[in-house]
């Protein structure tokens, strides 16, 4: 005979529900917002509304219901009521995330302090967002996102007309950059190397000086169109969110400025700070064709317009391909599907420290893409892109695709 | 927690538990009020975000069940359904066929805490851990009510068809 369990659960009378709508949270909540509070704590015990002549029905199983009504209830209610909710805006949105790809996001940040921003380029739709501290830094905090800044340095780079993807330069180690020496990784010097290779091996001193070459108004022009140095919108209007860009003492600060170490800039350092959010938007950019469809938590898609042209998109896609399949990106690799990206291993803390914030971000499939990526961590003694943060790209990808 | 960061974390436990909610509610009340139910367990969830563990899914269920609880008191025309509810709906009509309704009666015959106690693991699916989290009780004092609550079952079914009774299923 059955074990009584199993038999039980033979007999589920709703085996399995499909998943409902949010909006009815959201109304709620507002709803609750906008009531005073008297009124709702009165209801939320029962003071108003407790039926007279249900009370016999009620009285049999009611009784442990409350010591629970008459104790816990109004003890957590007062507990709201000193929290008390931030009033938010109301969303009528049905979510865009995906419930597995956060799930592998959260299992894969366990432990760390990071975040992962997961974008469909094609219609801004976030699929995943999940930031492993608090305050979580998927939108707010801002990391220096090093050499994955590269993408927007070559893109200006290349759509400008001034460099091809097999332009050559010289990339030695050190170069005094701003008078300050730069070192490449490892302080290993390159010979005459194209801007691909430089991306693929991630070569500092190129794009140092990429960066000097293409000058302060032109990376100024490219960033903006890439959605930095202003607040992304996501569809709630009650949400301030952080700008990305250069900030000097807190303001943000264009590179047109001379105050802009315009060099380490386009490497992604020299005060550069950003949101994995934008930086999964950089990705999503380049993955649509060069164009920039804002980021959204619901349906809606706005294209924010064009960012590079088709060709330089393309090239891109080629560029960033090599670093996952034979430059530092390889362990973002995913059996089977061809994978754009580039990591980037921020130096933090003191100098000598040790301490980065790896980054990567990328898109896939690399040659019809519906996953734009970014996945930043922070403080990692010893990290890199590569080594820490591709990895983790990887896995929510593959939770993606499947 | 920004109130972004806040609204994202919800729409991620509403995306990954809702389905678990909802069907938790629909176990336990009409379906017109389970879906009441789960928007009131996330809009809780919205209020004491900071609140909610890792493991969220016992937080939220034993939020659905102080709410289900509160809903059948509160209000005249809800304790109405539960009363006919809670003699119609446990045994549903599909499960008639091989056995079931001496199984649904013995179940409805229980203390509503054995009830919970079986639904928990049985419906559910949770492992002891976790219901015993759902319930605010620690693993061994629910090893210890699941063992009893069975063990009433099995004799609470012995009573309504005597012919099927078997002894040893108790210990089992």
């Amino acid at each position: 005979m059955n074990d009584l369990l199993e038999r039980l659960a033979a007999v589920n009378p709703v085996p399995e529900c499909e998943k409902p709508s949010i909006e009815e949270v959201w109304r709620k909540v507002a709803e609750l917002d906008a009531r005073p509070r008297v009124a709702r704590t009165r209801r939320r015990i029962g003071l108003s509304s407790r039926p007279v002549r249900a009370l016999p029905v009620l009285a049999a199983l009611a009784i442990p219901m409350i010591v629970v009504l008459v104790v816990a209830i109004p003890l957590l209610d007062a507990r709201h009521t000193l929290i008390g909710p931030t009033a938010p805006g109301v969303s009528h949105a049905r979510t865009s995330l995906d419930a597995a790809a956060q799930r592998v996001a959260a299992q894969q940040l366990a432990g760390r302090v990071g975040a992962v921003v997961a974008i469909d380029p094609r219609t801004g739709a976030i699929k995943a967002m999940y930031a492993s501290s608090s305050p979580g830094p998927a939108t707010q905090a801002e990391y220096p996102p090093g050499a994955a800044f590269e993408i927007v340095t070559a893109a200006a780079a290349l759509d400008s007309g001034l460099y091809r993807p097999n332009t050559l330069i010289a990339g030695p180690s050190p170069l005094s950059v701003s008078g300050v020496p730069l070192q490449n990784e490892g302080n290993e010097s390159f010979g005459r190397i194209t801007l691909t290779k430089a991306l693929t091996y991630s070569v500092n001193t190129v794009f140092a000086q990429v960066g000097q070459t293409i000058g302060r108004r032109r990376m100024a022009r490219y960033m903006k169109r890439f959605g930095f140095y202003s607040a992304p919108q996501l569809g709630e209007p009650a949400s301030k969110l952080p700008a990305s860009g250069t900030r000097l003492g807190g303001k943000l600060v264009l590179p047109t400025s001379r105050l802009v170490d315009l060099g380490r800039l386009a490497i992604g350092e020299g005060e550069l700070a950003v949101t994995p959010l934008q930086m999964a938007m950089v990705a999503a950019a380049v993955a649509d064709g060069g164009k920039l469809i804002a980021p959204r938590l619901d349906s809606r898609a706005t294209n924010q317009g064009r960012v590079v042209k088709p060709a330089t998109a393309r090239e891109l896609e080629q560029m960033m391909s090599d670093v996952v399949a034979q430059g530092t990106g390889t362990p973002a690799g995913v059996a089977g599907v061809r994978i754009a990206g580039k990591t980037g291993t921020a130096p933090v803390g003191a100098p000598g420290s040790g301490q980065t914030d790896p980054w990567f971000i990328g898109f896939a499939p690399a040659s019809h893409p519906t996953i734009a990526i970014a996945v930043a961590l922070q403080g990692v003694h010893g990290g890199f892109g590569g080594t820490d943060a591709a990895p983790i790209a990887a896995k929510v990808i593959e939770a993606l695709l499947r | 927690m920004d109130d972004l960061d806040r609204r994202v974390r919800l729409e991620g436990l509403f995306s990954e538990h809702s389905a678990a909610v909802r069907a938790y509610a629909r176990r336990r009340v009409a379906a017109e009020a389970a879906d009441d139910v789960v928007s009131d367990v996330f809009v809780v969830a919205w209020r004491r975000l900071e609140k909610v563990p890792a493991d969220a899914l016992p937080w939220l269920l034993a939020c659905a069940q102080r709410i289900i609880a509160n809903q059948r008191r509160s209000t005249r025309r809800q304790a109405a359904l539960f009363d006919r509810l809670s003699h119609e709906r446990i045994g549903p009509p599909h499960a008639h066929a091989d056995g079931a309704p001496a199984l649904g009666e013995a179940l409805a015959a229980l203390s509503a805490g054995d009830r919970e106690v079986l639904m928990l693991v049985a419906w559910e699916g949770l492992e002891p851990a976790r219901a015993a989290a759902v319930l605010g009780c620690s693993r061994r004092a629910f090893a210890m009510r699941l063992h009893r609550a069975r063990r009433r079952l099995a004799a609470a079914m012995a009573r309504a068809d005597p012919s099927r009774s078997d002894p040893m299923e108790a210990l089992r």
